[in-house]
């Protein structure tokens, strides 16, 4: 509690001290999730913003946007929708901070529409990039280094606390983690892949995570090595998922053939009074 | 040898006038409680007809009796793998539809309905819902409807007529019938003992009349399948099966069973027969063409000194011994031979026997003209109006040689009568139709006197029940002897 506090207090004192012109410092708070002009992460791309979105609309759903949703807006629920129901943390920042990020968010954007080819080409070519990076990181050295930083085996370099302290992941016989948080087992495909991990991980944005690991950041390995155990352990369990779906339908068919099977054991069954017709012709 | 002692039964169908006197007492007495509306331990049925419940006879219905496997017997409708089966669900037994939906009538109406321009009725009301029905059946819905398509030509014994026996047989001319009272049988091999899974039927050892612990029984309704006579039923109230008593407080303190005592035609004879408990099993698994004709093996002489010493040796008291000497169950079975169990091919050796109907036989039909002044007086055994083979399949299992044999004497002592009362007839022929039934005079005389002439004490025949022995068998007399005498249940207020 002593600890939060102070940290608090830091970041009080850090948000204070900055110019609140200075967007590109104030960005900082939300480049876990979003980007500028390259790509979904947990959240959307805010490029452009200021042209999709009314400036009161993005500035209500920067303070609030959980308010907003319990609300009723549609374009609000709509996002929510959109980004796997993760609500965006409120963020009741002063105005003026509001409109110097706004600010910085816009001059990224540019008039100019041949620029915008160029960008998607640009997107392009990043996605070879990103599938050769993939491949590169992809080895079940990393995903062992992973699940020994997840489980605590290993410690971080900067001294954070493991990750199983607060979250667990289902990983076939793996120890059973912390229920203080939310269980990551599919956080891979929940919070918008590799990015959107890597973005938690190094920009925490929830309270208890910033808190944790602003002074004990995780080195830029082992975060790509909880990436890759993360990313793992999400395959792994939707292909259960789907495993779990077949054990359905053989259940079912199951049952079919028993009741046939019953039906023909107690086919010979007496099925109604003997003097039913009797009975019927009466009626 | 082990002897044992049974109260047996014996209804002489000839004198059944179909009064349900018999059921009307036993409803009063014993079934007029909510849950048993629809249980008639005694019912009277119209033969040919289907019954109750409806069809009961049919047993690829209902599963009850036991089954002949080559050398062992089992339950048709009972086993284990087969009560496993059914352990939840038990769809062989006859439903309120194979009974019927009991109704009262709504007789308070008359009393109290508003003035009206209507008299008022007393409409039939369900004794299930409490609603007003429509009765669509009822225990003796088919009562006198001989030759009618849905009961009599539904009968389950017609599968041993032949097609044409069945055609004549529904002649307009030839029409006929004949009552069936039906009580449980109180069997020597009982089908509803064995199966019952908690035990909870018992064979009473010292007379032989089945029952069902009420505390012990746990509505398995195992029992309702299995008694092929279906007089097991279930009180759908009480959760318990219950089956006829044979009115045991009656017969313990010496009065008659209430369908006994109240029956008009005086048709039924209670008594005590001498069993060997050892041959059950023989009996119970011989031959279809065997089983009346061994069942009646098992009863033994009770004048018999070597019987009378093993019997006495087993525990069975003098008092029985004298009632099974002087019982006309025995006469009817054993020494002249005149009384069938019912159905003995459901192999559990009922101890109820009936006397078959010697319906008027055939006179002579010419020209499609009835004549009654025959050669013969009382036309030819073959000539039955029911089928030899009918009557077979009811009382002998399809044995017609061992129908035939009992008409044969009971119409030998017709011949006897008349020559007694009439004398009209030639004698030499009287004296050989005596002789060929291996009849003389006297017996025929005691027959005839036993079926038309018995007073109360010769057609029951109670022996003395012995409540002390079965009070010995709880606490011992010794323990409080020489004390305060024999104790107090409640100490007098008077003070001591």
């Amino acid at each position: 509690m002593k600890r939060y506090l102070i940290t608090a207090f830091v970041i009080v004192f850090l948000v204070n001290s900055v110019q609140a012109q200075d967007g590109e410092l104030l960005f900082q708070q939300c480049k876990a999730c979003h980007t500028i002009g390259q790509g979904k992460l947990l959240g959307p791309d805010l490029l452009d913003i200021s042209k999709t979105r009314d400036a009161a609309w993005v500035k209500n759903f920067i303070k609030s946007s959980q308010s907003m949703i319990k609300g009723g807006d549609p374009d609000a629920i709509a996002l929510f929708e959109e980004f796997n129901k993760l609500m965006m943390i409120d963020y009741p920042l002063p105005d003026a901070e509001i409109d110097a990020i706004v600010k910085y968010i816009d001059s990224f954007s540019s008039p100019d529409t041949e620029d915008n080819v160029k960008a998607s080409a640009v997107d392009s070519l990043a996605a070879v990039e990103k599938e050769n990076y993939l491949a590169r990181i992809d080895t079940d050295e990393n995903e062992a280094r992973g699940k020994a930083l997840f489980e605590g085996e290993r410690k971080f370099k900067n001294g954070g606390a493991s990750c199983i302290s607060c979250h667990h992941v289902n990983v076939g016989e793996g120890v059973q983690g912390g229920l203080l948080a939310k269980d990551l087992t599919q956080s891979f495909s929940q919070i918008g892949g590799l990015a959107g991990i890597k973005g938690i991980i190094e920009f925490p944005p929830y309270p208890a995570m910033k808190d944790a690991y602003t002074e004990a950041s995780l080195t830029e390995d082992e975060s790509v090595q909880l990436q890759v155990f993360l990313m793992r352990a999400d395959k792994e369990n939707s292909m259960e998922a789907s495993s779990v779906t077949g054990f359905l339908q053989q259940g079912i068919i199951g049952m079919v053939v028993l009741l046939v099977i019953i039906s023909l054991v107690w086919f010979r069954r007496k099925k109604r009074s003997v003097n039913f017709h009797i009975i019927q012709r009466q009626r | 040898m082990d002897i044992r002692s049974q109260i047996s039964m014996v209804f002489h169908l000839d004198k059944c006038i179909g009064c349900h006197t018999c059921s009307i007492a036993c409803k009063n007495t014993w079934t007029d409680r909510k849950g048993a509306e629809y249980m008639w331990w005694n019912n009277v049925e119209t033969k040919p007809g289907t019954g109750y419940p409806t069809k009961w006879e049919d047993q690829s219905i209902y599963k009850g009796g036991w089954e002949k496997d080559s050398h062992f017997l089992k339950l048709k409708g009972a086993g284990k793998f087969k009560g496993i089966k059914n352990l939840f669900h038990n769809p062989n037994m006859p439903e309120m539809d194979d009974y019927y939906e009991p109704w009262t009538y709504e007789y308070s109406n008359l009393f109290e309905a508003p003035e009206g321009d209507d008299q008022p009725t007393a409409r039939p009301m369900s004794l299930v819902t409490g609603e007003p029905i429509n009765p669509k059946g009822g225990p003796n819905w088919d009562d006198d409807l001989s030759g009618t398509p849905d009961y009599a030509r539904q009968d389950v014994n017609m599968q041993n007529v032949t097609r044409a026996e069945q055609e004549a047989m529904f002649q307009l001319e030839q029409m006929t019938m004949h009552y069936l009272p039906r009580i449980c049988n109180h069997c020597l091999n009982p089908a509803c003992v064995a199966a019952c899974p908690s035990g909870a039927i018992y064979k009473r050892g010292e007379d032989g009349i089945v029952l069902v612990n009420q505390d012990k029984c746990r509505g398995w309704r195992m029992c309702v399948t299995a008694c092929p006579y279906k007089k097991t039923y279930y009180n759908w109230n009480s959760g318990k099966s219950e089956k006829c008593i044979l009115c045991f407080p009656r017969l313990e303190t010496g009065q008659v069973p209430a369908c006994m005592h109240t029956c008009v035609g005086r048709i039924r004879y209670l008594g005590v027969l001498l069993y060997d408990a050892d041959l059950i099993k023989d009996v119970a698994i011989s031959d279809d063409t065997d089983l009346v004709s061994n069942q009646m093996e098992i009863y033994l002489d009770p004048n018999d000194p070597i019987i009378i010493k093993a019997a006495k040796e087993n525990g069975i008291s003098d008092d029985t011994l004298e009632a099974a000497q002087k019982s006309p169950v025995y006469k009817f079975v054993k020494e002249w031979g005149l009384a069938l169990p019912l159905h003995p091919e459901f192999r559990t050796v009922p101890n109820l026997f009936y006397v078959p109907p010697l319906l008027p036989t055939m006179g002579k039909v010419e020209d499609g003209n009835y004549h009654n002044s025959a050669e013969e007086l009382f036309g030819s055994i073959e000539n039955t109006r029911l089928p030899i083979s009918y009557m077979a399949s009811l009382f002998s299992a399809g044995n017609t040689e061992t129908i035939k044999g009992v008409l044969k004497k009971l119409m030998a002592v017709r011949w006897y009568r008349r020559d007694e009362t009439v004398g009209d007839q030639s004698k030499t022929e009287l004296e050989q139709t005596l002789k060929q039934v291996g009849m003389d005079r006297k017996t025929a005389d005691d027959i005839y006197r036993l079926t038309s002439l018995p007073t109360v004490k010769e057609r029951y025949v109670i022996p003395p029940a012995h409540r002390e022995e079965a009070l010995e068998m709880l606490e011992d007399a010794g323990d409080v002897k020489g004390n305060t005498g024999f104790g107090f249940h409640h100490k007098p207020t008077r003070g001591l």
